[in-house]
């Protein structure tokens, strides 16, 4: 892996503020998204969070904003940027946070999100990303714990 | 023993119910679940249950499946091991052809501790003593001179007949004489047949052995199977008739339902009871139709995990918990360079993906 490629990009369409965006993480999988998902969803303050495996330039939450005749247009266009090809080795984390307004724009009928938090979504990320540590920390230490103390059948296995 | 309805994941004849787990803020009205450390801390209860050399079986309680299919999602895939890579072929004519002989080779679980070696950073890098461990590889064929005649066992016949991994030489280079002292490179297994050989045949062949993980291929996964399964819970909701034992008995798995001997009572072995392979088949029988419910501890883990190669079965979690560690660190490291840097420039800058 070169140092060219970031470990998190900020996908287009992400909220100015940061209040909802999507992060892609390079080299990762399920083993890291589904995890991280579940963090993100103990935290209070988000109110939505998915993840997708292989790139996706609209995430599902896109899709709902946007009037099928666009998604069509583009998938049409630009099919690269919508299928995500399951060999490609990344996830999208979509995080969206609560207070988020919707306010539309008066010459397009796509919405704009705002929100007064600054970069809400970022911080709930680094948040999650250090909340998971100390559990997988918790989860050894209760394992090697075990190990030591606890009384456990032992037995010889021939190969 | 009785579980909260919510850890519980029903199990009816034709489906599954209340299959997603539930503890989120705002799913419930008045429950606060946010994360608490304190909290899952006192709800966390990690158990080995056995432990055989090659072998451990152990139980996490309390946690999210999402957490324990990472664990297991990285002894599988991630957890670094050595494998020879490369194989350099001087001679080869025997009737396994070199590249089918060499993905053999490949497959040969060695005991080289991983934590001993670097990973190479990208595959064309230079070899050095730091990254690669070298075996040569050299057989040659004979007919026995004081083999019987008649005799039709290849044993008597010939010598070296069978290519073993046994015959695997290590050759330490630079200052691997030193690091691995006390465990010099070797396979785990000395009896792998890799070909069979007739007189006039050789093989001849310089090996590479490199850390690589599972996920690049199989040959690097740690462990021959890691696995789990959510704990079955059976509830007698009636009595069963003491005529009906037996079969009530039968239904589950041995030992996963006592009768007593003397009042031919009937109920589930609390510890057994995870012996169950919850087959389903007591919901067949219309009398057993209404005594029984059938579940799984939704948070309540039996992980089984077999190691093959060099990690003994008991380090596999700590090792998987010290890959999935690095990685949280390398991205949160990452989230922070890209807070900061958005922080200074007050601008979101966007990947054009």
């Amino acid at each position: 892996m070169t140092e060219a490629t970031p470990k998190i990009k900020i996908v287009k369409g992400a909220a100015a503020d940061l209040s909802a965006a999507t992060y892609q993480i390079h080299d990762e999988s399920h083993t890291v998204g589904n995890a991280l998902r579940w963090m993100l969803m103990k935290n209070p303050k988000v109110e939505f969070c998915g993840y997708r495996a292989g790139t996706d330039l609209l995430c599902p939450v896109a899709y709902w904003l946007l009037p099928l005749s666009f998604i069509t247009m583009i998938t049409s266009h630009a099919p690269h940027a919508c299928a995500p090809h399951p060999s490609e080795n990344v996830i999208n984390v979509r995080i969206q946070m609560y207070g988020t307004k919707l306010l539309h724009c008066p010459c397009r009928q796509l919405p704009i999100i705002c929100h007064p938090d600054n970069l809400s979504s970022l911080q709930a990320l680094t948040t999650a990303l250090s909340d998971l540590d100390s559990l997988c920390e918790t989860v050894e230490d209760a394992y090697l714990t075990s190990l030591r103390e606890d009384r456990y059948e032992r037995w010889e296995e021939k190969s | 023993m009785s579980y909260d309805a919510r850890r519980l994941v029903g199990i009816q004849s034709e489906r599954v119910t209340n299959v997603s787990s539930t503890d989120y803020p705002g799913h419930y009205p008045d429950e606060d679940h946010e994360w608490s450390l304190e909290i899952f801390k006192k709800n966390l209860k990690v158990k080995v249950q056995r432990l055989s050399n090659r072998s451990i079986d152990f139980d996490v309680v309390g946690v999210d499946a999402s957490i324990a299919n990472a664990f297991r999602r990285i002894m599988i895939a991630e957890v670094p091991t050595v494998c020879v890579e490369n194989v350099y072929v001087w001679n080869n004519n025997s009737v396994v052809v070199d590249e089918v002989l060499s993905q053999r080779i490949g497959l040969i679980p060695l005991n080289v501790d991983p934590d001993l070696i670097l990973m190479k950073e990208t595959p064309t890098d230079q070899a050095t003593d730091r990254n690669t461990v070298v075996f040569d590889f050299n057989l040659t064929c004979e007919r026995n001179p004081k083999g019987k005649k008649d005799s039709i066992n290849p044993d008597e016949l010939y010598i070296n007949h069978e290519l073993l991994s046994s015959h695997l030489v290590w050759k330490p280079a630079g200052e691997q004489e030193e690091v691995f002292a006390g465990n010099p490179p070797a396979p785990t297994n000395p009896n792998i047949v890799l070909a069979k050989l007739r007189p006039g045949q050789e093989v001849h062949m310089e090996l590479h052995a490199v850390k690589g993980v599972g996920k690049d291929h199989a040959k690097f996964c740690p462990v021959a199977t890691a696995s789990y399964r959510l704990l079955p819970h059976i509830k007698i909701k009636k009595p069963i008739p003491p005529h009906l034992g037996e079969k009530f008995q039968q239904c589950f798995s041995p030992g996963v339902i006592k009768i007593d001997p003397r009042t031919k009572g009937v109920s589930v072995d609390e510890y057994n009871v995870r012996k169950d392979s919850v087959s389903r088949e007591v919901l067949r029988h219309p009398e057993f139709k209404d005594s029984v419910e059938l579940s799984r501890v939704r948070d309540f883990f039996l992980f089984n995990v077999e190691s093959e190669g060099p990690y003994s079965p008991e380090r596999m979690l700590p090792e998987a918990i010290k890959v999935m560690r690095e990685k949280l660190k390398k991205i949160r490291q990452a989230a922070e360079a890209l807070y900061d840097q958005v922080a200074v420039d007050g601008d979101v800058t966007m990947a054009d993906v």
